[in-house]
């Protein structure tokens, strides 16, 4: 091919990087607006995490169908042209390069290299995925590309030692996450096994330019391109001498006939045959199934291994959650609501409550409760893990009950008037009234009791939130 | 020296700044409240503030006006938790006219205040009558300033708002509703919007809280939202059915007899409410004699 088409085509992902990062960007930013809050489309649209909520509606299906079709007829474009991870895991490349090449064991020149290429952990983290999308151990959360960046955005801590990781990876290789770690490029190196259009090596005068491929897919000694590691980024292709990089239709089980034949090991002779590369391919694909059925039984072992199931936690989920299973289950933990809430109320979970809350969202009513209008949370919530409601579902649906402690409430530890919490209570009927009782304060006026109507509460935690006692009186609780 | 000279020498005193209007001109028995019945509110406003000696009287040319609606809560205007957004923009287009050089328009909301700003619709209206909208939930000492409060009997000292304090003139925009602890809670009880201090606590005494303020910070001009008041459910109410439609705004140079004027509207005695009999106690005026002005458009 033409050296100027593959320009242009290296241009057009750089375009279209810049794109889809800025659109990244622009609904993160949105998204910490109140009154401008949007739900992330790259995680709302996606196969792998589609898996997690098969009860996503007609558009995501749609969507995440468009990006496996993509992969399978064009290969891993999404990795090359759309993922905003990947284009920051590029730019990072592109900053520390200077340092990489002085990097005396920057994988390139690393003999483990081979062998990362041949296995890659991709593939069996894949696995793993493809089997725990279904149950409650928290694995694609952790690796999936798209969760990372939100992570990293938020400029959470997990987040930021994540970037840290990657700005390591970025001393060793190129796209050393994307070619042998990522479970999202490993199933889209899946289908771009199908051999449809993909990059091929038509020619090659053996100048070893191309090995400078990032995901090292480029393989000149052998005249292949090993499509389900390529991302189709056109870097170096413009470069080859031979000008013997065709990306067009290649059919199934077939080597199209202009490739050249790859030239021996010892590069002496030009007419010797090397061994078939359709039965190398085959025995790589051998190996690859081999590592994702291993990944299957990890990831049924991490279902199975009890510290991972489901421990019942008396967290407060945030608006709207009624079935804590299936939030567990659903919940990305990307951290977006943690980050959008206005009112700073959602918090991250640790591992005290168990394996599987790890890092979910659980609220605590301070400074603020939940507010009575505000559906941010739902809003952002690309999982719909937090379901999207209507606002009077919202402001109907508890989140917990508040319970009056009445050893610690100033109005019966100390006879002394206060209601903070029945008046600041949003419900219209108000979940808190008070009881005239016959007893007085200091002053003479007699005392205010407040009681809690359970039936009209949602466990928004405003009272909470406002209530002077210390420590404080009232308390919602599941 | 009377208290009221030594309040002014003390203000002057410890603000260090130009107080010429922190107290009102005229309080006590000469007091005028102006009453006006009329569902168009801006009008209303404006004659209110017309039958109190006009927006000249309270604000001169060059002045830095303080504004201070009730935003306490994150809900839609036609609830009337909040005060009206007419009267906030109304309000600030006449501090404009008689040629104040800034109006800023504030309140310690309860809610998040960027919902509540917004939500209420006051954030824009007062942004489009070219006021500063400030958000003053952080309190720091860039916008909170420690004040005593003299012959203060439940507040000995309380930070209080600097843009209040350092305003040339504060004018006080409740909106009229019933509140439990309070009774009902008009411009008085406003003045919790104003202070740092943790203010649920002032639940506690709540009438001398009160009226301690409002001795300390006196409003230099009261504008009450009455145009539908909140007879039950207060303060935060939510639903159409707790209001009833009185369309009134009442205006007045003290904010006790503005209270007092607007208590009859839910068929209250001013001296029912206890602030309102401490107010009385603590030099803020008659609540049951002031010479009174009422039209109807």
């Amino acid at each position: 091919m033409r050296p100027g088409i593959l320009k242009r085509l290296k241009i057009g992902r750089i375009i279209s990087q810049i794109l889809f990062f800025t659109l990244f960007l622009f609904v993160f930013i949105r998204s910490l607006d109140p009154f401008a809050a949007l739900e992330n489309p790259f995680l709302r649209f996606d196969p792998l995490i589609f898996l997690t909520n098969p009860e996503a509606n007609l558009l995501v299906i749609a969507v995440a169908a468009a990006l496996v079709i993509l992969a399978i007829l064009l290969g891993r474009v999404f990795c090359g042209w759309i993922c905003p991870l990947g284009s920051l895991i590029e730019a990072l490349d592109f900053i520390l390069s200077p340092l990489r090449k002085r990097n005396p064991v920057a994988l390139q020149r690393y003999p483990g290299r081979k062998l990362l290429v041949r296995y890659p952990v991709s593939l069996l983290l894949l696995g793993t995925v493809l089997v725990t999308v279904f149950t409650q151990a928290p694995v694609l959360q952790f690796l999936h590309p798209n969760i990372w960046i939100i992570r990293i955005a938020s400029t959470t801590a997990v987040g930021l030692v994540f970037l840290g990781l990657l700005l390591l990876f970025s001393l060793f290789s190129r796209r050393l996450w994307c070619t042998y770690l990522c479970p999202l490029g490993a199933l889209y190196g899946l289908l771009a096994r199908i051999p449809l259009f993909r990059l091929r090596i038509s020619a090659c005068s053996n100048c070893g330019r191309c090995e400078r491929c990032p995901t090292d897919a480029a393989n000149y000694r052998e005249r292949d391109v090993m499509s389900h590691q390529c991302i189709v980024c056109f870097d170096y292709e413009s470069q080859c001498p031979a000008e013997g990089f065709r990306y067009n239709l290649q059919r199934a089980g077939k080597q199209t006939g202009d490739a050249v034949p790859p030239p021996t090991p010892s590069r002496s002779g030009d007419g010797t045959r090397s061994p078939e590369p359709s039965s190398s391919s085959r025995r790589s694909f051998l190996k690859h199934g081999v590592q994702l059925v291993a990944g299957f039984a990890v990831g049924g072992l991490l279902t199975g291994i009890g510290f991972l199931r489901r421990r019942i936690t008396t967290l407060l989920r945030p608006p709207g959650v009624v079935d804590e299973a299936r939030f567990v289950e659903n919940c990305l933990r990307c951290l977006q609501c943690v980050r959008s809430c206005p009112n700073q109320i959602i918090k991250i979970t640790g591992v005290e409550h168990g394996f599987a809350s790890l890092y979910t969202p659980h609220l605590e009513f301070r400074p603020y409760g939940c507010d009575y209008f505000c559906q941010v949370c739902q809003q952002v919530c690309p999982n719909r893990a937090i379901p999207l409601q209507t606002l009077v579902q919202k402001q109907t649906t508890p989140i917990g009950i508040a319970r009056i402690d009445e050893k610690v409430c100033v109005v019966f530890k100390d006879k002394v008037n206060c209601l903070v919490c029945e008046e600041v209570c949003p419900v219209p009927e108000k979940a808190i009234h008070y009881v005239v009782s016959i007893e007085t304060d200091e002053a003479g006026e007699p005392l205010r009791e407040p009681s809690m109507v359970p039936e009209a509460c949602i466990g928004c935690g405003i009272c909470e939130a406002r209530c002077p006692a210390e420590p404080v009186a009232i308390r919602v609780a599941i | 020296m009377n208290r009221r000279d030594f309040l002014r020498t003390a203000a002057i005193a410890s603000f260090g700044l130009a107080a010429r209007r922190l107290l009102p001109l005229d309080v006590g028995s000469t007091a005028e409240v102006g009453v006006v019945r009329s569902t168009n509110i801006e009008a209303a406003v404006q004659r209110a503030v017309e039958l109190v000696g006009g927006i000249g009287r309270y604000v001169g040319r060059g002045d830095i006006v303080s504004v201070k609606p009730n935003i306490a809560f994150n809900s839609p205007p036609q609830y009337k938790a909040t005060t009206d957004p007419v009267v906030v923009r109304t309000v600030v287009d006449l501090c404009f006219r008689a040629g104040a050089s800034k109006v800023y328009v504030f309140d310690r909301t309860v809610s998040n205040p960027k919902l509540s700003y917004v939500t209420t619709g006051i954030e824009q209206a007062a942004e489009q009558a070219g006021a500063k909208v400030l958000y003053v939930d952080d309190v720091n000492s860039r916008l909170y300033k420690q004040i005593l409060v003299r012959d203060g009997v439940y507040l000995k000292e309380t930070l209080v708002n600097k843009y209040v304090l350092e305003s040339d003139v504060f004018i006080n925009l409740p909106v009229a509703k019933q509140h439990s602890t309070a009774g009902l809670t008009m411009g008085m009880k406003n003045l919790m919007g104003i202070t740092g201090d943790n203010r649920s606590r002032w639940h506690w005494d709540l009438h001398e809280a009160i009226s301690d303020i409002n001795a300390a910070v006196p409003s230099n001009l009261t504008v009450v939202d009455a145009t539908a008041i909140m007879t039950q459910r207060g303060p935060t109410g939510g639903s159409l059915s707790y209001l009833e439609d009185t369309d009134t705004i009442i205006a007045s140079s003290g904010v006790a007899q503005a209270d007092a004027e607007a208590a009859t509207l839910f068929g209250k005695e001013p001296h029912e409410l206890g602030y309102l009999r401490l107010a009385e106690q603590k030099g803020l005026g008659s609540i049951a004699s002031y010479s009174r002005k009422e039209i109807a458009l």
